[in-house]
């Protein structure tokens, strides 16, 4: 299920403008290129109206595997998810088509995505938006 | 020589670095930049580093804190060469600089798209020599399917 199909997100002098075509999303792309800025402001959002459905995950967060396994209609982001994600959670997230995912990863194997998952973040002036890699 | 471990053997295990952010806010952060560490974040992250651990971007002024974990783990193979430091969060650009550096030591866990410079020397689980793309891609072919990582889980 897509619960967000479009997300805006100010982060000081930068808008993210972001069009989820998927269930899950894959960030990839350069190191420096705004991901982990992206969640810094997620988490600035997370709960406000209009974000209620968003739940962040990244290194620090505490009983990550648990947690995740107990998500149902929330909007997932996970930073770290190269580092952060096992084969079970893999399975949770190609097979809980409830929850929909923005994952910052580079290795995308065993997961279940479309080659428009795929995306890297482009920069237009001030405006943010996904291109797709493929 | 740049050693690139794959294998989560139990003589490397140990040494292993995966949490660059945690190592770079805990063990870097607050320690002066060296000339060489300042031009590698500014390669990666276009960032110039300012005086009190603040960096300057096209994203506005921040926090050393604020560097991209690509960039982080660059400088933390710099500042522990005897530690294994897992580059597997690191976009092909981080890559290009720390395959530049003379020594290294560092984890890869799955094939990084990257481009093997010209004269490097690429040593993969102390055992096979790789020196162009044609080697590395060989070299990961050959991996994949040892440790079936395309089964579906």
């Amino acid at each position: 299920m897509i619960l967000y199909k479009n997300l805006s997100v100010r982060a000081g002098t930068k808008m993210y403008q972001l069009e989820f075509k998927n269930r899950i999303t894959i960030v990839m792309g350069d190191s420096g290129n705004g991901k982990t800025y992206l969640y810094k402001f997620l988490e600035e959002y997370r709960g406000t109206d209009g974000y209620e459905d968003i739940v962040l995950f990244n290194y620090k967060s505490d009983d990550f595997h648990k947690r995740l396994q107990g998500m149902r209609n929330k909007f997932i982001v996970i930073d770290n998810a190269d580092i952060m994600l096992d084969d079970t959670d893999k399975q949770f997230i190609n097979f809980h088509k409830e929850n929909q995912f923005l994952l910052f990863k580079r290795d995308f194997t065993n997961l279940f995505i479309n080659p428009n998952s795929l995306v890297t973040l482009k920069q237009d002036g001030n405006i943010i938006r996904f291109k797709e890699v493929l | 020589m740049i050693n690139i471990y794959t294998k989560k053997d139990s003589n490397i295990s140990d040494k292993i670095q995966y949490f660059n952010d945690r190592l770079f806010n805990t063990e870097v952060f607050g320690s002066e930049f060296t000339d060489n560490e300042k031009q590698v974040i500014e390669q990666i992250d276009h960032a110039k580093v300012m005086d009190h651990m603040k960096i300057e971007t096209d994203f506005g002024i921040g926090s050393i804190l604020d560097l991209s974990t690509g960039c982080k783990t660059a400088i933390n193979i710099l500042r522990f060469p005897n530690r294994i430091i897992s580059v597997d969060e690191c976009g092909s650009n981080a890559l290009k600089v720390i395959l530049q550096f003379k020594e290294a030591n560092i984890f890869m866990g799955f094939p990084a798209t990257l481009h093997v410079p010209e004269g490097s020397e690429l040593v993969f689980d102390e055992t096979e020599k790789v020196e162009n793309d044609l080697e590395y891609e060989a070299f990961w072919s050959k991996r994949c399917r040892e440790r079936g990582d395309y089964d579906i889980v």
